[in-house]
């Protein structure tokens, strides 16, 4: 027992010792791998004029400076005194163009009526005495009805871009069809699909790339294709959707509608005036974004960022909306009457949603929710994280 | 009888239709987080309307437009990309036209020269909403002021969309400086802000800091080593007459005229002692207004000329500090790290510009009066002497990189710490100072 433990010390000493004095059992490669390099020390001073550029400074062309050359005697004598006369300025507001629209509250197109039984659409018209080039007026249509799937939904043909489609509700109103049986495995095993070598067809990933802000020449599409112009434009107000019907009352049918009906109630198929049923479902957050984004998209407020007062700028815009997603009213909420920085801030929104819509992007919730959206109020608040330090 | 009222009113209840259909409350949506972003404008070159005026067509929107875009709050879309352009000044525009290039603001303008008077004539209109922003303006001025005609112009058009008064025609007084270091020229002189018009107003000989414009007119205070000892001068930039605004024992400096011009705050020196004192041009004599062993400089009088701001070493260290114009108690308003210099009330009065130093950096800041919502604005290696646009809105400062032969420059930013940039200004300059508006 003695002889073992001594054996043990013994071997515990060597390894211990050849730790110790070779190095090699315990040397890390991290300590292999130190480069040491040489540093030199510079001032803070140094350091600053390095590094002095302010954060986001555009262009500091400060080394590119030149004292101006000057000779003695011109750096002595100070230069002639100059005094600046001063201007006439006149309001030529009481000549407003005279045919400059007054709009209130829509933007309102100067658009000609035409019937429908003009054989085709007339070309738009160009002002004569102003050669501006021809402008993308559209004309309005009078005429019959027209059927009320092609007012809402327009022609794969027409020049307006196509809403894309409207997201589905977060939470489904109707329970979820039964879920399919288990699948079984496959008696054989089928063989794994590899990307085939003789494939000709790659297709190549393009860069994205930004649309030109304009064309150095437009060609309005008006000219060239005026038939389209009817599915193009809006062709008239559609009408608000039918309210239903209310049930018609009989006696039977009395003691059945003060109690709560049944499933198998036959008065359950007719519309009543449940609040739910009259309103749709709740309008979700992500239906509420479909209008939201398009518009903060244009909603430029650089113009009143300065302002001491900027943040308390929060101004609220009533709209009416056709069921087919088109604005028919828009004013102001709160305040009612906006005035000066206000109405600034007024303005700013109202173009914010005039060109969301003008250009499509706006995505109402579906239809059977139309009650609910059909009357938008919309808070603009500009309050946002300053810039600085 | 109760129980047939109570039943009438039961069946009442019961009865569908009875009440009215549910009305749907509107649908509230808030959008926040706007963007900021330059505005696009477009604008034709003007109308001619004979042939004298034809040069100036072109020249005047450019400078206007150079005027705008220099705010960074607006951009202007090429001409090329034009459809159309207006032929006369009262037609109501194409708006189809614009709002396809995705102009949000159109001018529209004419000019016309006669007898050596150029007369413009334009029109602001809001291009997605198709009506025409406010009134048409005409203004009248000599053809050899047409740059002004065009600072007019934008000033018009900039306080129509911002809400606020412009501030482009207007000119910068500053200290301009040529040669090395130790050989440093240092000469006052005047420019238009947009960098045109270069004028010198004194010579090289005389060491001149720290010009202060007159916010009433274009008188300029500055301090002058003329006479051998730092001194504080008057000048008329238009005339160019000057004049030693006292005489009398102990050193002056960091002049300052009130907001209606008629008294000068600055820092006098007597005995090794500096406090703060106030001079009424009319007649002369001092009003002491702070009285304290330690070191008191910079003031700078509030827009309704009750207070002053200063800056003072009482606590140990440069911190900002508010007075009662008349004298009185002073009021620490700065509180943060560093030490705080060169404070400047805005003209809108709702914050005070400083300079800032801190770890071995300068920062131009902005904070509110009573010394809240301290924001810095600028960091450098030195960044220093702010002083306000007409409007509040805009400071102007000098930056010196450092650097044995750096040269300092002029730069400008806004107070939403937005357009940090250097002015138009091809010298070394600094100690710069805003005028008021030109009549």
């Amino acid at each position: 027992m003695r002889r073992s433990l001594a054996i043990s010390a013994a071997l515990h000493m060597i390894i211990i010792l050849l730790a110790m004095f070779s190095g090699q059992i315990f040397r890390s490669d991290e300590a292999r791998a130190i480069q040491i390099s040489e540093v030199e020390l510079i001032s803070p001073a140094e350091f600053d004029a390095a590094f002095s550029t302010a954060p986001e400074a555009p262009k500091s062309e400060l080394p590119s400076l030149s004292p101006p050359e000057l000779d003695g005697a011109e750096i002595d004598a100070p230069d002639a005194p100059q005094t600046p006369e001063k201007l006439a300025i006149e309001r030529i507001g009481a000549d407003r163009a005279e045919d400059a629209p007054r709009l209130d509250a829509v933007r309102e197109e100067p658009r000609p009526d035409i019937a429908l039984d003009v054989p085709a659409a007339p070309e738009a018209p160009v002002d004569s005495a102003a050669p501006e080039g021809v402008s993308l007026i559209t004309p309005r249509v009078v005429g019959p009805a027209i059927p009320e799937q092609r007012r809402q939904r327009p022609d794969a043909t027409t020049l307006a871009p196509e809403s894309p489609a409207r997201p589905a509700p977060r939470i489904s109103t109707t329970p979820a069809p039964k879920p399919p049986t288990d699948a079984t495995p496959a008696e054989e095993a089928s063989p794994e699909v590899a990307p085939s070598d003789t494939a000709t067809e790659v297709a190549e990933e393009k860069p994205a790339e930004a649309p030109p802000e304009a064309a150095t020449e437009i060609v309005p599409e008006v000219e060239n294709e005026p038939e389209t112009i009817e599915s193009v434009t809006p062709l008239a107000s559609a009408p608000p959707p039918k309210r239903p019907r209310r049930p018609t009352r009989t006696a039977e049918a009395r003691p059945e509608e003060t109690r709560p009906a049944p499933a198998a109630s036959p008065n359950s198929a007719q519309p009543r005036p449940s609040t739910n049923r009259q309103l749709g479902p709740p309008v979700t957050r992500q239906e509420k974004e479909g209008i939201a984004l398009p518009i903060r998209k244009h909603w430029n407020f650089a113009t009143l960022a300065g302002l001491p007062d900027a943040d308390s700028l929060v101004v609220e815009i009533r709209l009416k909306v056709t069921p087919d997603g088109r604005i028919r009213d828009l004013q102001p909420y709160r305040p009612r009457n906006p005035e000066g920085n206000f109405r600034r801030a007024f303005d700013l929104a109202r173009r914010a949603i005039l060109i969301a819509e003008r250009n499509g992007a706006l995505k109402f919730p579906p239809q059977e929710k139309y009650e609910r959206w059909k009357e938008i109020i919309l808070t603009f608040d500009p309050k946002r994280n300053r810039v600085g330090f | 009888m109760l129980r047939m009222i109570a039943a009438a009113m039961l069946a009442a209840l019961l009865l569908p239709g009875a009440v009215p259909a549910q009305q749907a409350e509107p649908l509230r949506i808030t959008i926040d987080n706007p963007n900021i972003e330059p505005m696009p404008i477009a604008a034709p070159v003007f109308i001619a309307r004979n042939a004298k005026a034809a040069e100036y067509a072109s020249d005047l929107v450019d400078v206007m437009v150079n005027d705008l875009t220099g705010t960074a709050l607006f951009r202007l879309i090429p001409r090329a990309a034009y459809i159309s352009s207006p032929a006369r000044l009262d037609a109501t525009p194409k708006f189809e036209n614009w709002r396809a290039i995705n102009a949000d603001k159109l001018i529209v303008g004419s000019v016309s020269m006669r007898r050596g008077k150029l007369t413009v004539r334009f029109r602001l209109w809001d291009v997605p909403s198709g009506t025409q922003d406010g009134d048409g303006l005409q203004l009248v001025g000599d053809r050899k002021d047409w740059r002004r005609l065009a600072h007019k112009m934008a000033d018009a058009i900039y306080s129509r969309i911002t809400g606020e008064t412009g501030y482009f025609d207007t000119r910068i007084v500053f200290v301009a400086e040529s040669g090395p270091k130790n050989r440093r020229v240092k000469r006052l002189a005047i420019v238009d802000q947009d960098g045109a018009n270069l004028r010198y107003l004194t010579g090289g000989n005389d060491l001149v800091v720290t010009p202060r414009f007159d916010p009433t007119s274009q008188r300029v205070i500055y301090l002058s080593w003329a006479t051998g000892s730092p001194r504080v001068f008057l000048m008329n930039v238009d005339t160019g007459q000057r004049e030693e605004l006292e005489h009398q024992p102990g050193m002056t400096f960091a002049p300052r005229f009130s907001p209606d011009g008629s008294k000068v705050v600055m820092s006098l020196s007597i005995g090794g002692n500096t406090d703060i004192y106030v001079v009424p041009l009319g007649t002369r004599q001092r009003i002491q207004v702070t009285d304290s062993p330690s070191i008191e400089t910079a003031p700078c009088f509030s827009p309704d000329g009750t207070q002053i701001v200063f800056e003072s070493d009482r606590s140990g260290s440069q911190q900002l500090y508010v007075i009662p114009a008349g004298g009185g108690e002073a009021r620490r308003i700065s509180f943060g790290q560093g030490r705080y210099a060169t404070p400047v009330w805005s003209p809108r009065g709702d914050l005070i510009a400083f300079t800032k130093q801190l770890g071995g950096r300068f920062y131009i800041g902005v904070m509110r009066p009573d010394g809240s919502d301290e924001r810095l604005l600028t960091a450098s290696y030195l960044d220093e002497g702010p002083t306000w646009a007409p409007n509040g809105r805009v400071l102007m400062f000098f930056r010196d990189t450092g650097g044995a032969a750096s040269l300092p420059a002029l730069m400008s930013v806004e107070i939403t710490g937005r357009n940090l940039r250097r002015a138009p200004l091809d010298i070394p300059g600094s100690d710069p100072a805003w005028s008021p508006l030109l009549d």
